[in-house]
């Protein structure tokens, strides 16, 4: 070697020994080099199941950040409405009254590295309904599914006992797991859970945080993560994960309303990102449900108490406009909502003219049951105000009481309760339209605990709703559910909220499925360079 | 001949006449002071609030106090974050705290007063048991306690008094014993039992008279207690039910604001610390002035 040669060669050599540290540096920020590299970390306050065992809780669509990152379905979500289905490892399915049939993707490895059949989700149904499954639609799956057939490794046919035009949006994204792995790890698998989603569980910590890998044979490769490991830590007061977001411990941060926005906002380094319409909050009446005379048994009375709530100014206050008036239960964008509906207006004195033709013109007294609620926050001081402009505008005495959670629903669900509770619909419920809104605050209140309702004439709109295959059809026959639910005004819809998420300076991009709640959607998030 | 340096010596005049400071020494100024004005607020309260204190005003929230900028002469002391006149809300939490502290402590007292009553004068089996079921309430955790009983029986006002005068009482019974057991021994407790005056006359015309000053000095200490316990039931949600004006509540209510609104905390702070303060100076002062020992100094 010539002495130019060598000279050269200890050069580059000196130049890369310099330099590799700071590119491999480059490379942990995410982004340098290829596949995924980098650490993000995202406080929440509580995950709602912290079973990543789909047949545990009841896995609606982006509730559960651990599963749907581990995991995913058949039938995926749109990044464009409120309930948008996406093919996500079937590529195409066909709906028939008596029937289902999905075409699955090819070449989709699960994280166990077997590749994806027919088999595999056959048997991730089949486990759902089987009696040790906690699954909470177990019942309703068993009856509603007579057979899957597999015709070959990448087709299925998934007969129902009647038709079902809600089956893709409601089960149609239930976690498939790897048969043969699930079978061999039985009850072990809700600590070593693995699906197809774009991470896998790597530690567990529960009650304190939970560690993502990024699973490099994704399927979808468009959108695979960028970030190696995501870090879900659990800080339960909103102000710690805020000093938690500013201090750069976290990059992301679930739950600033109001003046936690306000302090995200008001540092440089941070921003705020909202999704809207992620779930409407409503208070039903206990006294509906029961025999005994009620004012709020009286259409016109409801209709005084949902008008003379200023909702849009209390929204303004409490969250900073991170919220909507809702027209009824259930997302703003919701499929099947009326044509032209506008909520409610804040007219107290039609409110007070409906309250003297009920026969109430010097009010009444009432509770108003409520909780802190993580998908719609700061219920107790939005029941404060509305308790303050009943009293203002009717003469409606309104006690406040602020409880547990777990008590106040055991205790509604068993009648047991004075007054009325706030309870909250998240907007990516299964299926996400108008029929879940009725079913589970609307129907029949003997049939369906949350609700306390008795309206027979929207009980068959929305039986006829759940068999009509036809789009369109059943469009208009939400529709007309949606008119009805309206008319009636059935609950007192206090608010549709946003979620806030406070992102801190790390983080370059991050997009999640419309009416999403709860973090989610991690294979999106591109960091800084 | 008159030897000046012979004869009883003059009684000292200091403490007894003249001059601030020794005025200052036998009046409780101070606390007696702080808490009439709490007392006269309280009972004039519902006259006072220049606003409804429960009534919200969304498009006024967080509105600061008068002398800051963006103050409003309307509301004095600010607004808190759902559009409500703090002062207003203070002085109706004034109402409330006083009469929350007064009733628990009157009824714990009664409670703990006949525990003690009983136990020191009959002794023997009833002492054991009752002194033990003191024991018991004492070593218990007050905040655990008061939590269960709030969980149970829900938030309220009346609730809320029974959750106090509850965990209250085995204080007085306590310390009452002990004052009881010395007194029974007195000659003219004796005196009475040889004369044939039955348990009850002792117990009332004898005993429980010679320990009202303990039982005083006890019961306004423990009003600043109950005042303090109070607050904290309620800054945990499990007290005064809203929308009722609680301080411990508005302190729980103001602490997401404390950057920005730190009114909402303050206030409702600082009412809670004088009233507290006070109670405590006025019960330190009235062990003085009760405890015969310390007359003669």
């Amino acid at each position: 070697m010539s002495k130019k040669m060598k000279f050269a060669a200890g050069l580059f050599s000196v130049l890369f020994l310099i330099c590799a540290p700071a590119g491999s540096a480059c490379a942990k920020e995410g982004g340098a080099g290829p596949g995924p590299s980098g650490k993000v970390t995202v406080a929440v306050s509580t995950l709602q199941t912290e079973y990543f065992d789909p047949i545990w809780g009841s896995n609606a669509s982006g509730q559960n950040p651990l599963i749907w990152s581990i995991s995913r379905g058949m039938v995926g979500a749109g990044w464009d409405y409120v309930g948008q289905q996406a093919p996500e490892l079937a590529t195409e399915w066909r709906m028939h009254p008596d029937r289902w049939e999905f075409t699955l993707r090819q070449g989709v490895k699960l994280q166990d590295g077997t590749e994806m059949t027919a088999q595999d989700v056959k048997y991730s149904y089949e486990r759902a309904w089987h009696e040790k499954s906690n699954y909470v639609y177990r019942a309703e799956l068993k009856g509603l599914i007579k057979e899957i057939v597999i015709v070959d490794p990448y087709h299925l046919v998934i007969h129902t006992t009647k038709p079902s035009p809600t089956f893709g949006a409601k089960f149609g994204g239930f976690p498939v797991v790897p048969k043969k792995y699930t079978e061999e790890a039985g009850e072990d698998f809700a600590r070593r859970p693995l699906g197809a989603g774009p991470f896998k569980l790597v530690e567990q910590h529960p009650g304190e945080y939970y560690v993502l890998e990024a699973f490099e044979e994704y399927w979808n490769q468009e959108s695979a993560p960028t970030v190696k490991t995501v870090i879900i830590k659990i800080i339960p007061e909103a102000s710690v994960r805020l000093a938690a977001l500013k201090k750069g411990e976290v990059d992301i941060a679930w739950g600033m309303v109001g003046p936690l926005r306000d302090g995200v906002e008001a540092d440089r380094n941070l921003r705020v990102k909202i999704n809207r319409d992620v779930g409407t909050c409503g208070a039903g009446f206990v006294a509906m449900a029961k025999d005994a005379p009620s004012p709020v048994k009286d259409v016109r009375v409801r209709k005084a108490l949902l008008m003379a709530v200023d909702r849009e100014g209390i929204i303004q206050a409490l969250y900073g406009g991170a919220g909507d008036v809702p027209i009824h239960d259930g997302a703003l964008g919701y499929f099947g909502v009326a044509p032209g509906l506008a909520p409610y207006p804040f007219d107290p004195e039609k409110a007070k003219q409906l309250m003297k033709e009920a026969g109430y013109p010097n009010g009444f007294q009432i509770t108003l049951n409520t909780y802190e609620n993580p998908v719609v926050p700061r219920l107790p001081d939005f029941c404060e105000v509305v308790a303050s402009q009943w009293k203002e505008y009717l003469n409606v005495d309104c006690k406040v009481v602020v409880g547990e959670p777990g008590a106040q629903i055991a205790a509604f669900r068993a009648r047991e309760m004075e007054g009325a509770l706030t309870l909250c619909l998240p907007a990516l419920s299964s299926p996400p339209d108008v029929s879940m809104a009725w079913f589970v605050f609307n129907s029949d209140h003997q049939k369906m605990p949350y609700s306390t309702c008795s309206f027979p004439e929207g009980d068959a709109l929305y039986e006829k709703s759940q068999s009509e295959m036809d789009p369109e059809k059943r469009k208009q026959i939400l529709e007309e559910l949606s008119q009805f639910m309206y008319d009636n005004c059935t609950r007192l819809w206090l608010v549709a909220g946003s979620m806030v998420f406070g992102v801190g300076p790390r983080i370059a991009e991050w997009k999640q499925w419309p009416g999403a709640a709860h973090v989610g959607q991690f294979e999106t998030i591109r960091l800084k360079k | 001949m008159r030897n000046k340096d012979i004869g009883p010596a003059a009684p000292s005049r200091e403490g007894r006449s003249g001059g601030l400071l020794p005025f200052l020494r036998r009046v409780p100024l101070f606390s007696g002071i702080i808490l009439a004005v709490f007392v006269i607020v309280g009972i004039l309260g519902p006259v006072m609030t220049p606003h409804n204190p429960i009534k919200s005003n969304i498009r006024k929230a967080l509105v600061p106090p008068y002398w800051m900028k963006g103050g409003d002469s309307d509301y004095i002391l600010g607004t808190d974050h759902l559009g409500r006149d703090m002062l207003s809300r203070i002085i109706s939490g004034t109402r409330l705290s006083l009469i929350i502290g007064f009733v628990a402590v009157v009824l714990s007292g009664l409670v703990g007063t006949v525990v003690a009553l009983t136990s020191g004068y009959y002794g023997g089996w009833t002492d054991r048991i009752l002194m033990r079921l003191t024991d018991t309430v004492i070593s218990m955790p007050f905040l655990v306690v008061a939590l269960v009983f709030a969980a149970v029986l829900g938030p309220s006002v009346a609730n809320l008094i029974l959750i106090l005068s509850i965990v209250g009482w085995a204080g007085y019974a306590r310390v009452l014993r002990s004052e009881v057991l010395s007194i029974k021994e007195a000659d003219y407790v004796k005196l009475a039992k040889v004369a044939g005056c039955s348990s009850a006359t002792i117990l009332r015309r004898h005993i429980f008279p010679n320990t009202v000053n303990t039982l005083i000095v006890l019961a306004t200490l423990q009003l600043g207690v109950i005042i303090i316990a109070e607050a904290s039931l309620s800054f945990l949600g499990l007290g005064i039910p809203p929308p009722q004006p609680a301080w411990g509540l508005m302190v729980a209510q103001g602490r997401l604001y404390i950057t920005r609104a730190p009114w909402l905390c303050l206030f409702p702070g600082l009412a809670i610390m004088f009233i507290v303060l006070a109670c405590n100076l006025l019960g330190d002062w009235l062990r003085v002035r009760l405890d015969p020992k310390f007359r003669q100094i």
